[in-house]
């Protein structure tokens, strides 16, 4: 039985997908309470005839026909919907992922409709506009991308006496960065050919202001007088250099000290670091086998870097 | 940075929103309400006490009722319920009040959707219970608003929380409305049964109607009934009052108190039809009784499957009639019943009257019938007896002793039709003349409306007949002799009802009061024609309309499935076609001038929005500023209304649209 009723795409539909009255797309099947609305009427017709009571032939009569009535309904609410994904924003592992569907209802109210998917909560909406947003939340677990697991929208309205629903699958994806492990950041080297001034000098002149100390930074930018004069109550502040530039850091794949087997725990440590140099304001370089980015800095440098952790070694497989 | 509005997502599941909760209670209360007259004080008690704890719960704050109450409550109400039923009860009220307890205490433990739904179907088998005690249109109406809150609870369950109650209420309607076609092929084509599939229990309602016996003062208390005995359509005039006798039982047997029926002989009378034939179809009310009361005298008739005539014209269903009964007769109302020959034992049976009683009245006939020697000088001679001697017509006569028709031929000469039927045929036995009492009903009342004569338990009557051999059995009706000045108030007010004669006058003279009558009367007969009426019978002469003359089970299945199947085809269409894009009626204004201009030559381009197009024809149509500034100003105005969601009148858009139409 699951089979017949299984949509028979075998891959995800890059496009929106309009719901049409094909075979294998609309699927309609009497619900529990049409099971009892069914017997109740049977019932209901057995007496009728025993006591022939012609009014309750009536009555019957007009409900059969309202349950036929109605399952059309419930068909329509589905008929002509069209579906889409929106791009959805990065997540880092053991987030959670928002899919955003957009709902085109083709200028009808669709009442009482239920979205689903494998893993996320099912969302019951009642559409009055012309299109609209259905958040779908899933958790992020493995980095890499999260492709949306195939649909399943429902209606029973009007009379919840029949479940119709279709198994819309769409290439949604959102990207999944490796979970992030937060470890000092390693050394930044000078960058040698800007007068050959000693490391650190040249930043501290462009001070250019306090955040608060993360356990990746170096313990020689924190602002020890500040903590001296609230006694250590308050956390640890970091001076911020806006000379930063001068320096550069580069995070590699042999800088992180796991285990040479594990490289999930190394990309999760170059993600701690690129998301603190990214704080820090310094320029980063990353360094995995294979691939090299060179130092700067900036959000698309950021996601570019973490991109690339999130998807290594992960095409290949 | 989303254009699209956020909805705020519900949660789904089996979760019961409080909204629903009036509409339970509106859908226990319609269901249950017509149901309390006929229902014991103890269980309408429990049932509105159980409402209102519902009530008072649903106020603070819903939960369900703990078992700790629920099942005593349960236990007891229905240990009474099976000794009411033991004691008082018949099945079907017993069952009626489960249900009404069932209903009611469902209230109290609603857990999710799912009870709602159990409810509902209660409330629908509840609705369907109603029709034990009546089926008339009013109650079909009532019903049908039930059905619509009951339908429209259900639907709330799944609507639009922010829909409003009525919004619900009209949709539902809509639904129902949209099941009407399909429900009324059901209704015509569902192969229909004539016995019950299990033992009915009839209620053995207090019978009104002819008995099968007459005694003096029986038929004067049906008199009082303003029951409906039955209602004839004439497919044709109506004839005058006088012809329209409705055969009912013949009485032949008399044992000096009561007239009974003694003959049994299922054999028809010859029958000579004289005279224009009348047309009509008759609806008898159920009595319970074999007497198919059709006007004097039939000669066929369809609608009944086993029906026959007796020896005495008499016409018989072989079952008694215990639902509403459609018939076609054609009757002679001039007529010769048995001519000729009198077989012997009827002759016999029309002669016998009780020995040793009522000498008088016996010695009387003999010296009447001296004077007159044949029976027709016999039965005048009698008739003027009763119209020239103080005989009075009233409903309430005095009692009369052992030698009864001596009693009232001599004494009190104060009775009703039975009393003179009585004394009429008792003289002409005695004279030698055979002769029997025959009970029906006399008259009727015209519906101007709808020229639907009813036949009123009122309107029951006796009268006589008597035999030649020349004629055959000849009616009299010593009633009708009595003048009127010797005739009682209230029986002259019965009689004044609309005989056919006074008709056209009467829907002229009636009263607002009694014209709302008259409608009200045609259109419960016709409810009752076509609605109640449909049965076995009428379904197969439905059919042959069809083609399909007498048709088997399989054959009325084939054909039930194809029209359904039709039906549902029709349904689909109609529900799941796609509405044509309605335009916005600027738009469409727009799109009116633009295709004015291309009919003059003026290209327009379909992706062309109102002011590139403006702009255009400026640079290309500098010669025509007229046409230019009207097409602006048109413009504007569509694009206020259809961007700017501006409140710009129609009647300005129009004017707009006539300005640049005029333009040269």
């Amino acid at each position: 039985m699951p089979g017949l009723f299984r949509n028979r795409a075998t891959r995800p539909y890059p496009g929106p997908i309009r719901l049409e009255r094909h075979f294998f797309a609309l699927y309609i099947l009497p619900t529990r309470a049409g099971l009892l609305y069914a017997l109740t009427l049977f019932a209901m017709l057995l007496t009728a005839i025993n006591y022939t009571l012609a009014l309750g032939h009536a009555l019957v009569f007009l409900l059969t026909s309202l349950a036929f009535v109605a399952m059309l309904h419930t068909h329509k609410n589905l008929v002509g919907l069209t579906l889409g994904v929106q791009e959805s924003s990065p997540v880092f592992a053991g987030e959670i992922a928002r899919f955003q569907l957009w709902v085109e209802t083709g200028d009808k109210t669709r009442p009482s409709l239920r979205f689903s998917c494998a893993g996320a909560e099912t969302q019951l909406l009642h559409l009055n506009d012309k299109t609209a947003i259905v958040p779908l939340a899933l958790p992020a677990i493995k980095r890499g991308w999260l492709s949306l697991p195939r649909l399943k929208v429902e209606t029973c309205h009007p009379l919840g006496l029949f479940n119709a629903w279709s198994s819309p699958w769409l290439a949604g994806r959102c990207l999944v960065y490796p979970r992030p492990v937060f470890s000092p950041l390693p050394q930044a080297l000078a960058i040698a050919d800007k007068g050959g001034s000693g490391r650190g000098e040249a930043g501290e002149e462009d001070f250019s202001g306090f955040r608060e100390r993360q356990p990746a930074d170096s313990m020689r930018h924190v602002a020890w007088k500040a903590a001296a004069r609230n006694d250590g109550e308050k956390p640890l502040l970091i001076k911020l250099f806006s000379g930063g530039a001068l320096e550069e850091l580069w995070l590699t794949w042999e800088g992180t000290e796991a285990p040479a087997n594990d490289t999930e725990t190394r990309l999760s440590i170059l993600t701690g670091w690129v998301i603190n140099a990214e704080q820090s304001g310094m320029d980063y370089g990353l360094i995995l086998p294979g691939l090299s980015f060179s130092p700067t800095r900036g959000l698309p440098h950021f996601h570019r870097c973490l991109a690339a952790l999130a998807l290594y070694m992960e095409q290949a497989a | 940075m989303n254009i699209f509005p956020q909805l705020k997502p519900v949660t789904a599941g089996d979760y019961l929103p409080h909204a629903e909760f009036p509409w339970l209670l509106a859908v226990v209360l319609v269901t249950i309400l017509p149901h309390f007259p006929h229902l014991p004080y103890w269980i309408i008690t429990v049932t509105l006490a159980t409402l209102l704890y519902f009530f008072l719960r649903w106020q603070r704050g819903y939960h369900a009722v703990s078992a700790w109450i629920k099942v005593p409550v349960v236990i007891g109400v229905a240990a009474a319920i099976a000794i009411e039923l033991s004691y008082n009860f018949q099945f079907n009220q017993a069952s009626i009040a489960a249900l009404i307890f069932c209903i009611s205490i469902k209230l109290l433990e609603l857990k999710g959707r799912r009870d709602v739904m159990v409810i509902v179907a209660l409330g629908y088998f509840l609705l369907l219970t109603h029709y034990f005690y009546a089926q008339d249109f009013l109650t079909g109406l009532w019903l049908f608003a039930s059905a619509l809150v009951v339908t429209a609870a259900l639907l709330h369950l799944y609507d639009d929380p922010a829909n409003p109650a009525l919004k619900t209420l009209k949709t539902a309607f809509f639904l129902l409305l949209q099941a009407i076609p399909l429900a009324l092929v059901l209704y015509l084509l569902f192969p229909r049964i004539d016995h019950p599939l299990w033992g009915v229990h009839k209620p053995q309602s207090s019978q009104t109607g002819l008995s099968g016996t007459m005694r003096p003062g029986q038929i004067s208390k049906l008199v009082e009934s303003n029951e409906i005995a039955f209602r004839v359509q004439f497919f044709g005039p109506i004839p005058p009052r006088r012809q329209l006798y409705w055969r009912g039982p013949v009485l032949s047997q008399y044992d000096g108190q009561n007239w009974t029926v003694n003959d049994y002989q299922p054999q028809a009378p010859p029958i000579e039809a004289r005279g224009e034939p009348v047309r009509y179809s008759l609806t008898l009310e159920p009595h319970h009784r074999l007497w198919l009361l059709p006007l004097e005298m039939p000669t066929s008739f369809t609608g009944v499957a086993n029906a026959y005539f007796i020896r005495s014209g008499v016409l018989q269903s072989q079952y008694p009639i215990t639902s509403r009964t459609r018939l076609e007769f054609v009757s002679y109302p001039e007529y010769r019943l048995d001519r000729g020959e009198l077989p012997r034992i009827s002759r016999y049976i029309n002669l016998q009257l009780p020995a040793g009683r009522n000498p008088r009245a016996q010695e009387f006939a003999r010296r009447l019938w001296a004077e007159n020697p044949t029976p027709e000088q016999m039965s005048a001679r009698l008739l003027r007896f009763f119209r020239e001697e103080p005989f009075y017509y009233t409903l309430d006569p005095p009692l009369l002793g052992a030698n009864a028709m001596d009693d009232f031929i001599f004494n009190s000469r104060q009775g009703f039709c039975e009393h003179y039927a009585s004394a009429f045929v008792v003289l002409m036995r005695a004279a030698g003349v055979p002769a029997r009492a025959v009970t029906g009903y006399l008259g009727g009342e015209v519906n101007p409306v709808d020229q639907v004569l009813t036949v009123r338990q009122s309107a029951a009557h006796a009268w006589a007949e008597f035999w030649t051999a020349e004629n055959g059995w000849t009616r009299v009706d010593p009633t009708a002799v009595i003048p009127p000045e010797r005739t009682s108030r209230e029986i002259l007010n019965q009689q004044t009802g609309n005989s056919p004669e006074f008709m056209d006058i009467a829907l002229n003279a009636a009263t607002w009061l009694q014209k709302t009558r008259y409608y009200w009367e045609a259109l419960n007969n016709s409810w009752n024609q076509w609605v109640l009426g449909y049965t076995p019978e009428r379904q197969r002469e439905f059919f042959s309309r069809f083609g399909l003359s007498n048709p088997d089970l399989k054959k009325i299945s084939l054909f039930f499935a194809a029209g359904v199947t039709l039906c549902l085809i029709l349904l689909a269409f109609f529900i799941l076609r796609k509405r044509r894009q309605s335009l916005e009626p600027a738009w469409a204004i727009w799109l009116a001038a633009c295709k004015k201009l291309n009919r003059q030559g003026i290209e327009t381009e379909p992706w062309e929005t109102p002011f590139a197009l403006v702009k255009r024809l400026k640079t290309t149509y500098p010669e025509r500023p007229e046409l230019n500034t009207a097409l602006s100003h048109l413009a504007r105005l569509v694009c206020a209304v259809r961007y700017e969601n501006a409140p710009v009148p129609m009647r300005l858009l129009k004017k707009a649209r006539t300005r640049l139409e005029r333009c040269p």
